[in-house]
């Protein structure tokens, strides 16, 4: 039998040997003598290779917004699919939807249930507001996908009586610690947030002053309010059963095109500021 | 407010942890990094990976001594070391993007670590892994665990509980203790 904890003290035993501080040491001379302070820009990070960074980054925003907007302008119009009758949900949210300020100032990432605090007819009426005409199947109400493994600071949400093999569903989650996919150069919104890695931006007009969004595809983004190292990042997917398994598409590239996505975007934008607010993150 | 924005009431990383004297000059900063680098390495690690973990700790002592004259003198340097070198691993992070990685090890007897271990690891969430990675993996208790990530003693347990379940199912072992 496998001794699951022996195996992990082994494993890290084995990779994570002590530094040498000789080599440590050699390090901190080859950078230079004790000094008084840093550049609070750049840190300790190799300092060297900063600006040639921020011009590599600046030019691939360029061009991502460059072609993004060639995209848009080319690319089909709105393809919202079969018309269907709008949900009965509310399609906007409604101070009736927001919590206290007794509950907001207690809201944290680190202990709060995040299925608790964003009840689910919120994300019912999110998606309806931003979305309803392209959903077919949906009686406008969503639900927590309780089969999943949940941390306190995530949740899923399954748009309800979607059908089993094809549903869309909402996750939120604490995108720190963890892997978040942000690039440190942070840009003016110029217009569109679309592409993988997109741009960094802040002054979005649908966010609050102060808040940067980070897009990581159609329909995925990443919210914080430097410096803080908080990021709320939310996202829709689309499950789809076929003969070859369940497939998982983030994002809403189905969803909409052209002009249509922005109008969305600015929708989910505007949600995601709503949250950010209650959380206290706004200044 | 110093450059990374750290006050003296975040610092998460338990004194009691590290072991060292912070004398001046270069053998007091040498004290240091020996005294101190296993507590900051292994939070560091828990959290980010061996690859971004390790290097986040070894550009945070590079940054602790060229700063050595002030940071000695601090009431904790350990927890301010660790705060900056959590910075930078967010950082690296950023930059390097994919999912948070543990090296595959050579082993010639599968039964000391089962191949397929790191893997199962990178399936964990982050507070999951941290948990797992800093009781198990370097045998801090559930208190320090705890005091360590900022979270309470329960939720240790809790996290711990999972993820130890998800790696069992990942590797297909049962119950061992």
């Amino acid at each position: 039998m496998i001794d699951l904890k022996e195996q992990l003290r082994a494993y890290f035993d084995e990779v994570d040997p002590p530094l040498d501080t000789a080599e440590v040491m050699r390090d901190a001379r080859s950078v230079s003598a004790p000094r008084r302070r840093a550049d609070p820009a750049q840190g300790a990070l190799s300092r060297w290779r900063g600006p040639l960074v921020a011009v590599t980054t600046a030019l691939a925003v360029v061009i991502a917004v460059a072609a993004a907007a060639l995209l848009w302008r080319g690319g089909p119009g709105d393809v919202a699919g079969t018309p269907t009758t709008p949900p009965a949900t509310a399609t906007t949210i409604t101070s009736t939807t927001v919590p206290s300020e007794e509950t907001a100032e207690a809201l944290t990432f680190a202990d709060d249930d995040l299925c608790e605090w964003v009840a689910a007819d919120r994300i019912a009426a999110f998606f309806s507001s931003a979305y309803e005409s392209s959903v077919d199947d949906w009686d406008g109400t969503a639900e927590v996908q309780q089969s999943r493994d949940l941390e306190p600071d995530e949740c899923w949400w399954r748009l309800a009586t979607t059908t089993d093999d094809d549903y869309f569903s909402v996750h939120a989650w604490n995108a720190n610690p963890g892997v978040v996919l942000l690039p440190a150069e942070i840009v003016e919104y110029e217009g569109g947030l679309v592409g993988y890695p997109g741009p960094t931006a802040s002054g979005h007009p649908a966010l609050s002053e102060g808040v940067v969004v980070q897009s990581a595809g159609w329909g995925i983004y990443t919210f914080w309010v430097p410096p803080s190292d908080n990021y709320l990042a939310l996202s829709i997917s689309r499950v789809t059963q076929t003969s070859s398994g369940t497939e998982v598409s983030q994002g809403l590239d189905s969803l909409a095109t052209g002009q249509a996505r922005i109008e969305k975007q600015v929708r989910f934008f505007s949600f995601a500021d709503q949250l950010l607010r209650e959380l206290g993150w706004v200044p | 407010m110093d450059p990374y924005g750290v006050t003296a009431s975040e610092f998460p990383l338990a004194a009691s942890r590290v072991d060292y004297e912070t004398g001046k000059g270069e053998a007091g900063f040498t004290a240091f990094v020996q005294g101190s680098q296993d507590a900051i390495r292994h939070a560091l690690v828990a959290g980010f990976g061996v690859e971004v973990g390790r290097d986040a700790a070894a550009e945070a002592f590079v940054y602790a001594w060229q700063r050595w004259d002030r940071i000695s003198g601090m009431s904790n340097p350990a927890g301010y070391v660790y705060r900056v070198g959590h910075r930078m691993a967010q950082k690296m992070s950023r930059r390097r993007f994919g999912p948070v990685a543990f090296p595959e090890v050579a082993v010639a007897n599968p039964s000391v670590v089962e191949p397929g271990l790191p893997a199962a690891l990178a399936l964990l969430s982050p507070r999951q892994r941290s948990v797992v990675v800093t009781v198990h993996g370097y045998g801090l208790s559930q208190r320090e665990a705890a005091d360590l990530l900022g979270i309470s003693r329960s939720s240790v347990q809790r996290h711990l509980e999972r993820g130890l379940a998800k790696l069992r199912a990942a590797l297909g072992v049962r119950v061992d203790d």
